[in-house]
């Protein structure tokens, strides 16, 4: 078991295509990192690097202290599960976990015990002698899971392992990988494009996008703190209202519709253009108008059982409230909108890269 | 009443269109496959019928359906008298090197293009490697007869071999690049990671996968060598002719030995049609492999 160390890694492909930029960051042992990002975003090519499949343009890759960066992968003692599971369709599944033991020089009976005592772990003792053409979706899974639990390997790499289930079993399995991870002990990146998984499966998320690191941190802080727009964007679903505005007097005024509030307290240095963020969960419908509402029509109303999101037209832009479905809401109604001014986040600007403000008081609470 | 039941189950037949057409086109079919069937094995039916007969049976004016002396003196005459066992010998050895050297040579070529597409020569080389297999192989027959006659290659093993090369490894590259695409990358990865070197991960993961595939090609590769007849007529005389440019000259201007025609060509066909048959599983598995992307 081990940690793992990016330093400065970059990787440009042919000449100028620039997929992972001056990623830099540490995963400590027996850890469970997730990273998340749109595709193309670079998180696939930051685990194939460190896997050994790609080799880094420039920067170093360290596993346990140790400088792997010219390592090839056989040598780096580590297991990746990949997302079309790759497993050897002319081998049985017993063939497809016994594999990576035959590379390294055990004998049958250890082997054989390994390659049972795994199948126990995923429960595939019944399908050991089949191919893998004749195992479902979840069961292909499994074996590909326990291909790498066999051999008892440093890290663990899985790439988007759960993109090709459905979302059931998509479900069962984000909380099986999970437990497995906590039962072995074992250091584990996990890259998706699911911001759900990252959410549930890791200790900490890196957030990446056009091949940089956004935003390292624990899940919850990812989703309540988000380093800037574009992770507050990313993070949560339905995700955050992001509205343009400026800020003038302590007062923020949308660009494109008339909504105005009080810029929450705390956030005194916001000022010119800026993007306010507020979460869906965030939002309530008042009777009494005060200085965080504003008025809104209703475009559509969504039924999801215990709430009901509702669809609001600020100006052409979409803003979305997430309502207990006993709220009474109805469509083409015009309500007063309010903003929680707690949960409230200004970004110092309309790009994505804007950061957010961080209010006085995080920073008191901080220090 | 029973004849009321018969006109009503013409009726119903009759008003039944599924039935009717599904009926006729079920006899259209079977007419067009027993017409082609005919016309393709009634030649091979006829050479090894012929094969059988001795020499006078072949000319009769009533053609014989079936050989009324069945003998194997064509077999034995063209072998021995003629001598063509030299030039059946000299066929094996030529088509058996010039494939396995293709194979041998083709496999890893056409891996390396499967893999590194556009870094190995550029975008277009796969295309020129098959445009190899385009040009009429009569055009370049005469100034390569010169430069084999230059280096004293003529009517050796070694030119028959080199020149089915030129044409076989392009085949071989081609096709093998094909089966070697239709192998995910990802499964190889996989064998990295499971601690194997590239190298091994090729021959204990990759090469598995396309046997069919090189199996199917083998074939293709082995058949062209085997009935070459333009090359082998121009290249060789006496000591490396192949048997196919011996079959002609049998054909004599005051007689021809229709029987020992049949037998070799019986001879020639027997292999291919055997081998296809026992292989056909892996190579109809190896023909569709390349084409169709799973």
């Amino acid at each position: 078991m081990s940690d793992i160390v990016l330093r400065d890694v970059t990787k440009i492909f042919g000449d100028d295509v620039l997929a992972v930029d001056e990623v830099s960051l540490s995963i400590e042992d027996e850890e469970l990192v997730v990273f998340v990002g749109p595709s193309g975003s670079g998180k696939s090519t930051t685990l194939r690097m460190i896997a050994g499949l790609e080799k880094p343009t420039e920067g170093q890759i360290l596993i346990d202290d140790e400088d792997v960066t010219d390592v090839e992968p056989q040598d780096r003692d580590i297991a990746m599960v990949f997302q079309s599971f790759a497993l050897y369709p002319h081998r049985t599944v017993r063939g497809n976990l016994a594999f990576p033991l035959e590379a390294r020089s055990m004998s049958d009976a250890e082997i054989d015990e390994r390659v049972e005592d795994a199948a126990t772990i995923l429960g595939i003792t019944e399908l050991l002698d089949r191919k893998p053409s004749q195992l479902s979706g979840g069961q292909q899974q499994r074996v590909a899971l326990g291909r790498a639990i066999v051999r008892d390997p440093q890290a663990f790499l899985m790439d988007e392992p759960l993109a090709n289930l459905d979302a059931k079993l998509r479900t069962e399995m984000r909380a099986e990988v999970v437990s497995i991870q906590q039962d072995l002990g074992v250091t584990m990146i996990h890259v998706t494009h699911n911001q759900e998984e990252a959410m549930t499966m890791g200790d900490r998320v890196v957030v990446m996008d056009e091949g940089e690191v956004q935003q390292i941190a624990p899940p919850k802080q990812t989703y309540q703190r988000p380093a800037n727009r574009f992770v507050a964007g990313f993070m949560g679903s339905p995700s955050m209202n992001l509205i343009n505005g400026t800020v003038e007097k302590e007062s923020f005024t949308a660009s494109q519709s008339d909504v105005s509030v009080d810029l929450p307290p705390g956030l005194s240095s916001a000022a010119g253009d800026v993007t306010l963020g507020i979460r869906p969960e965030n939002v309530e419908l008042v009777d009494n108008p005060d200085e965080y509402t504003f008025l809104a029509d209703v475009q559509l109303v969504e039924l999801l059982g215990n709430v009901q999101i509702v669809h609001f037209d600020l100006g052409g832009e979409e803003f979305l409230a997430e309502l207990h479905s006993d709220a009474k809401v109805e469509q083409d109604g015009q309500y007063h909108v309010r903003i929680d001014p707690a949960k409230t986040h200004i970004f110092d600007g309309q790009s994505p890269r804007s950061e957010r403000i961080v209010p006085e008081d995080e920073i008191t609470a901080a220090d | 009443m029973s004849t009321a039941t018969l006109r009503d189950r013409v009726a119903a037949f009759a008003d039944d269109p599924v039935t009717v057409r599904g009926a006729l086109h079920r006899i259209g079919i079977t007419a067009f496959v027993s017409t082609l069937l005919v016309v393709t094995l009634f030649p091979l039916y006829w050479t090894i019928n012929t094969s059988f007969k001795p020499a006078d049976e072949t000319v009769t004016a009533i053609p014989t359906f079936f050989p009324e002396n069945f003998t194997i003196e064509g077999y034995v005459n063209v072998l021995l008298t003629s001598g063509a066992i030299d030039n059946v010998i000299n066929s094996i050895v030529v088509s058996v090197g010039a494939t396995a050297i293709a194979i041998l040579i083709g496999v890893p070529a056409g891996y390396a293009y499967a893999r590194n597409p556009g870094k190995i020569g550029g975008k277009n080389v796969a295309f020129w490697i098959l445009s190899l297999r385009m040009f009429p192989p009569i055009a370049p027959i005469l100034p390569l007869f010169f430069i084999f006659r230059q280096l004293g290659l003529i009517d050796t093993y070694v030119a028959m071999v080199l020149l089915y090369l030129t044409f076989n490894i392009p085949l071989v590259v081609w096709l093998m690049r094909s089966f070697f695409q239709d192998v995910p990358e990802a499964v190889e990865e996989a064998a990295l990671m499971d601690g194997y070197s590239r190298f091994q991960a090729f021959y204990k993961v990759t090469l598995p996968l396309v046997t069919p595939g090189i199996v199917a090609t083998t074939l293709l590769v082995w058949v062209f060598s085997w009935n070459e007849f333009q090359f082998a007529l121009v290249f060789t005389r006496t000591a490396a002719r192949t048997f196919p440019p011996l079959i002609p000259t049998l054909v004599g201007g005051h007689e021809t030995l229709w029987n020992q025609v049949a037998a070799l060509s019986t001879i020639a066909m027997l292999p291919v049609i055997a081998i296809s048959l026992l292989m056909q599983r892996r190579l109809i598995r190896g023909l569709t492999l390349g084409a169709v992307k799973g």
